[in-house]
């Protein structure tokens, strides 16, 4: 039941959650789906969980996936682990969201930003290879950005990435679930993620997929409900990296979403989606006041950034939207360089994605609304 | 007696405008005069959407009224400022 809400933020988190999801979270409240590690009654979710997402991301052999609260959490993890290795210089992009930049700055890491909306990288991605130095130790990339939707090719970065000796992290936090994605063709080392957004999961569970030849570390410590006594955490992987209760409801909705959102799904989903993006495009091609950013795009997600004309995106048209019931996210989606880029520092954008669960009309509603500017 | 009360916070938009912004709510008790007081005080205002956001552009600040209720300052250089310009305009 979609309620008198038009929801343009999935791009944050879906909404509405798949029936599915909604029947096995209910379900948790009726059943005695015990803490993971923990009761002496067997349920190994934790086990079905690692697994289905390791298939799901057509994983190497060699990969392991650890459980933690969210991608966030999971790329500090993988940033943290990163800079007590040999190397420790990082490069990364200006489409990256804080999960990349907070750690690396709080940290002190030695990292460069490469400017991704530039033609020449654009383009030419491979030239991020050109970057790499002697001290370079990763990559770390969306897979697609948070803020203008636009997909990277990843493949033909990684391609030649082997032979540097350099890891490569991906967060695939906004691509999960919508696009087709195999770890072992794309040659990633590292993949974080998150469940509720086009996984249609729960909110509370990230993931970290790891190639098991790379040594992780915890940054929080605690119970893993095995060799307890031990007062030091447990060197072994994931474990080591779990600390702490699970988020069993998390755990169990994505285990009902990895089913759910096949590939049949995501083709119809992703069909569907772009026939939206579309729509919007094209009906807000006569306000001349509203300004799209990379409407050009070919390959992209159903995430769209907008301006109107000198109105601030914060203050009056998320507020005028929210009136009228159209959530959508204004500011800078935790993402300021990109920004920088496009234009739009400090104040941002309006936000828009769509899921399956949006309709023309409900764009409609959003486009009226916006002629009034 | 005064025209409105107001209270205040500061508030943390998901963007950055360099300097300090807050948010806050009225209880308007004259319409007529609080309306009459916001127009006088700030020259350059304008509304959007048949007064259901008034944005008024000072040196100082922007301000932004919804629904003759809730209000955002933004851009100012501290909440001295906006305290000073609300109790002129409430009183």
């Amino acid at each position: 039941m979609k309620k008198n809400i038009i929801y343009f933020d999935n791009a944050a988190t879906t909404w509405p959650k798949l029936d599915q999801t909604k029947k096995i979270v209910n379900e948790y409240f009726e059943e005695c789906y015990v803490s993971p590690n923990r009761t002496n009654k067997k349920i190994d979710i934790l086990t079905s969980v690692r697994e289905s997402l390791l298939k799901y991301f057509d994983c190497p052999p060699n990969f392991d996936v650890a459980i933690v609260p969210s991608a966030t959490i999971g790329m500090n993890v993988v940033i943290a682990s990163l800079l007590k290795m040999k190397k420790t210089h990082i490069i990364t992009t200006n489409c990256e969201h804080h999960c990349v930049y907070r750690p690396l700055t709080e940290l002190n890491a030695k990292f460069d930003i490469v400017d991704y909306l530039d033609s020449n990288y654009n383009e030419h991605p491979e030239r991020i290879l050109d970057k790499v130095d002697k001290d370079t130790n990763a990559i770390i990339m969306n897979h697609a950005s948070n803020v203008n939707g636009q997909i990277f090719d990843i493949k033909r970065i990684t391609c030649n990435l082997k032979q540097k000796n350099v890891i490569f992290v991906l967060d695939i936090s906004q691509s999960a679930g919508s696009e087709d994605i195999s770890l072992k063709k794309m040659n990633v080392d590292i993949a974080v993620g998150s469940i509720h957004k086009h996984l249609y999961g729960t909110p509370g569970i990230g993931y970290i997929i790891f190639n098991k030849n790379i040594e992780l570390y915890p940054i929080y410590f605690g119970g893993t409900g095995k060799f307890s006594s031990n007062l030091k955490q447990p060197d072994i992987l994931p474990d080591k990296l779990e600390a702490g209760t699970f988020n069993t409801i998390g755990l169990l909705s994505i285990l009902e979403s990895l089913k759910v959102v096949n590939k049949q799904f995501r083709e119809n989903a992703r069909k569907y989606e772009n026939e939206l993006v579309n729509y919007f495009i094209n009906s807000c091609e006569d306000i001349s006041k509203v300004k799209i950013y990379g409407k050009s795009l070919k390959h992209r997600t159903s995430v769209i950034s907008f301006n109107v004309e000198d109105i601030n995106p914060n203050f009056v048209v998320a507020p005028l939207l929210e009136k009228n019931n159209i959530l959508v996210r204004a500011g800078l989606h935790c993402a300021p360089i990109i920004h920088k880029t496009m234009n739009t520092y400090p104040e941002g954008t309006v936000r828009i994605s769509f899921s399956k669960f949006n309709t023309k009309e409900e764009i409609d509603a959003l486009v009226k609304i916006l002629k009034k500017f | 007696m005064s025209i409105a009360k107001y209270i205040l916070k500061e508030a943390t938009p998901c963007a950055d405008y360099g300097k300090l912004t807050v948010e806050g709510k009225f209880e308007i008790m004259d319409n007529k005069k609080f309306h009459k007081k916001i127009y006088e005080l700030i020259p350059d205002i304008s509304n959007i959407n048949s007064g259901q956001i008034l944005i008024g552009k000072t040196n100082d600040f922007d301000i932004y009224i919804y629904d003759n209720e809730k209000f955002v300052m933004s851009k100012l250089e501290n909440e001295h400022k906006a305290i000073c310009f609300l109790n002129n305009l409430v009183k």
